[in-house]
């Protein structure tokens, strides 16, 4: 079946800096595709080629087998772009704004009432439907933001790290009206840098860093790249040579991340292996101030492909 | 497509209507601008209120021929007497050149030709105006010529038999008002020269279709390339055409409006003899809807050009106050073409008013028909061309984030 979005070998690069180093992937119909990585990844470029307000360098992007770059006008027709940064229009009011934005996409009069009052109700703005925009809280704009991005049922819903910069209870709230776009069964891709979220709801994902995807699958199929097992942290007064000598002579044991007066390890066999591995750094003579033991998520497997924590 | 763009610039319009500084710009400040100019300079405004610019080229340099100077001096003229031709004589607007024989030839009762040469850059109704004062001129110089006669003892024929005295009374009748005097006066519509209220209210139009525009625009462009819906807009299935076509139609529409409101404006000053200003459009006033659509629309796509040029709002606005004003001035809104050196009535040229201005003044003051919009039109359209073209490729954003 043909991806409703497929993207192949896309480039892009500002002067020097390569922002996009040669992306390829698909999402199918009715999936939610996560593009995790941290400020600065490329996630935000590439969307933006998608949505035609970048040039590619290089590389192609098709929607339902669509170049972008055969038919611009039939590929953004079925999109629906949600911005990072709020774009609306301060002085109208979000009712105004959606009137507006869907009659771009053609629709109007009674249909596009009832699709405006649906929405307002779906991101919970119908009681300030008609204050100007300049009147809402920042959670309150970017709701809007939102549900102009819905308003032509789009086949293909970009949303651009949607909860970036927004206080918990308002991220709470933006995170349910994903969800609920997420249980219609609709296509999206989703951009994050919350590996929370990517976890919660996406059904694959790629992790995306410096321009470049550095793995890509389910949840599922990521963690088994980190490998089966458990995760020990164990901090101490030691150096990071020394201790990679003395894990050489410790079996089983996997490196994740070794730094200064820190180490992350993977122990093979799971919570039973951590005792044994424990009494050999201690036998090797190690003094350690602080252990961990925990199952791995996302976060641990972007640190071992990054050596970068997701958020700096 | 044009439905598209329809739909943008009736937004566009909205937003503009619910900023309230711009309906102050658009409606309180230019016909208080309008009103206060054209009652300074309400004056009749006919012809004899201008001076016009000319250079004579005296190679007679006798007492006759300074005796005709004289007379030229008496005239509304802005008069510079050379000797011989100067080295940049072919710059000069207007020259009347004395020839050398001209004190023999009238002694002698011979025939005598003045050359009267105007550069094809200088006005029309300026040389209109100024063949009139000429022609006002040659009149009293010959009602001065005969009362000298009269007054001689003797006749001469050759001008080196002419004494000392008769020659300082020649001179001195010269200065006298003269006995006989033409008084011109125009059938059918308008003046020649435009001045007084038939220049400023022209004037004010064209300046606040610039500025409305200009300012106005350039602020909703800039607001609306920070605030992202302009990136936004370009994700959509409306090609950037269409976006930025979208822009230019509503900021078009604006400057008729604008020039809409001041035609009426300055209609009903004149009807009302406001401050004593006399004016009006003339029979010809809906044949300036023709040349306003061009003018707004150029100085629509200039407003593109400016607006995507600038980053910020304070930017862009700023620019927008400077080019505006600068258009303004050397297009000829302020103050008559005519009284600005040479170098600038080139550069007014490059000013969408100044076509604009010509059009008006072919229209209202020389009362012309709709054939004399035609060349300026199309100028308008040509800048309107150009600049969209600039602004296209001015306007371009990056990604969404
Ligand atoms: N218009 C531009 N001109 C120059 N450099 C740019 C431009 N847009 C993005 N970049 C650079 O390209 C790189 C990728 O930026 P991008 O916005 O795609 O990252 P991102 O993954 O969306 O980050 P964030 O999580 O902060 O939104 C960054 O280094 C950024 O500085
Ligand atoms: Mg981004």
């Amino acid at each position: 079946m043909t991806p409703v979005l497929a993207v192949e070998n896309l480039r892009k690069s500002f002067g020097d800096l390569v922002a996009v180093d040669g992306v390829d992937f698909e999402v199918a119909e009715g999936e939610i595709f996560g593009f995790l990585g941290p400020n600065g990844a490329g996630k935000t470029t590439t969307i933006s080629m998608i949505a035609g307000l970048l040039r590619p360098d290089d590389g192609e992007i098709r929607v339902d087998g669509v170049s972008i770059a055969d038919d611009a006008r039939a590929v953004k027709r079925k999109l629906g772009v949600v911005p990072q940064d709020v774009a609306v229009y301060a002085e109208l009011s979000a009712r105004e704004n959606l009137r507006f934005w869907g009659g771009i996409y053609g629709l109007k009069g009674q249909a596009l009432r009832e699709r405006i009052e649906e929405l307002l109700d779906q991101v919970g703005l119908s009681e300030r439907a008609d204050d100007p925009v300049k009147q809402y809280s920042g959670g309150m704009k970017r709701r809007l933001n939102l549900a102009m991005g819905l308003i032509h049922r789009p086949r293909l819903i970009l949303l651009d790290e949607p909860t970036v910069g927004i206080d918990p209870q308002a991220r709470k709230k933006i995170l349910e009206i994903v969800e609920s776009i997420t249980r219609g069964g609709q296509t999206v891709l989703y951009t994050t840098h919350y590996l929370e979220e990517a976890e919660s709801f996406c059904d694959r994902l790629a992790i995306i860093d410096h321009g470049r995807i550095l793995a890509e699958g389910s949840i599922a199929q990521l963690k088994a790249q980190l490998g089966e097992g458990s995760l020990l942290t164990v901090q101490g007064e030691f150096l990071e040579q020394p201790f990679r000598e003395i894990l050489a002579g410790l079996g089983d044991l996997r490196e994740v991340e070794i730094t200064d007066g820190r180490a992350m390890l993977l122990v093979p066999g799971g919570s039973r292996g951590v005792g044994p591995a424990l009494e050999g750094l201690y036998g090797a003579g190690l003094h350690l101030d602080d252990v961990l033991i925990k199952e791995p998520n996302l976060e641990d497997l972007f640190l071992k492909l990054t050596g970068r924590e997701l958020r700096d | 497509m044009t439905g598209r763009m329809w739909h943008l610039a009736r937004h566009d319009s909205r937003l503009f209507l619910l900023r309230k500084e711009n309906l102050f710009f658009m409606l309180v400040m230019p016909i208080l601008f309008m009103l206060f100019f054209s009652s300074v300079f309400r004056g009749g405004g006919g012809p004899e209120d201008v001076k016009v610019k000319l250079s004579v080229i005296d190679q007679d340099r006798s007492f006759l021929s300074h005796a005709f100077v004289r007379q030229l001096e008496g005239e509304h003229f802005d008069l510079a007497v050379f000797d011989a031709a100067p080295a940049d004589s072919v710059e000069l607007l207007r020259v009347l050149t004395i020839p050398a024989s001209f004190g023999d030839s009238i002694l002698a009762g011979r025939k005598v030709e003045l050359d009267f040469t105007k550069h094809p850059d200088s006005n029309l109704s300026y040389d209109v105006a100024a063949e009139m004062h000429l022609h006002r001129a040659q009149v009293a110089f010959l009602g001065t010529l005969i009362r000298w006669e009269q007054e001689l003892s003797r006749r001469f024929d050759h001008i080196d038999q002419v004494g000392e005295a008769d020659r300082a009374r020649l001179l001195a009748l010269a200065a006298e008002p003269s006995l006989v005097t033409v008084q011109d006066r125009w059938a059918g519509e308008g003046r020649p020269v435009p001045s007084g209220a038939g220049q400023s209210i022209p004037g004010m139009l064209a300046m606040f279709v610039v500025m409305t525009v200009l300012i106005g625009g350039s602020e909703s462009l800039t607001r609306e390339k920070h605030q992202g819906t302009l990136a936004r807009l370009l994700s959509t299935p409306f090609s950037r055409g269409e976006v930025l076509g979208g822009k230019v139609l509503h900021l078009t529409l604006v400057g008729l409006v604008q020039a809409l409101v001041l035609m009426g404006a300055g209609e009903a000053m004149g009807a009302f003899h406001l401050f004593g200003i006399d004016f009006s459009w003339g029979p010809h006033a809906p044949t300036l809807i023709l040349v306003l659509i061009p003018y707004a629309f150029a100085v629509a796509c200039l407003t593109l050009f400016v607006g995507g040029l600038f980053r910020t709002t304070q930017q862009a606005e700023s620019m927008a106050w400077l080019l505006g004003m600068i258009l303004a001035a050397i297009g000829g809104c302020w103050w008559p073409l005519e009284a600005m050196p040479h170098g600038a009535r080139v550069l007014a040229a490059f000013s969408p008013a100044y076509w604009a201005m010509s059009a008006f003044h072919a229209l209202i003051t020389f009362g012309q028909g709709p054939s004399a919009v035609i060349l300026p039109s199309l100028i308008l359209i040509g800048f309107g061309a150009l600049f969209a073209w600039l602004g296209g490729r001015t306007m371009r954003s990056g990604g969404i984030g």
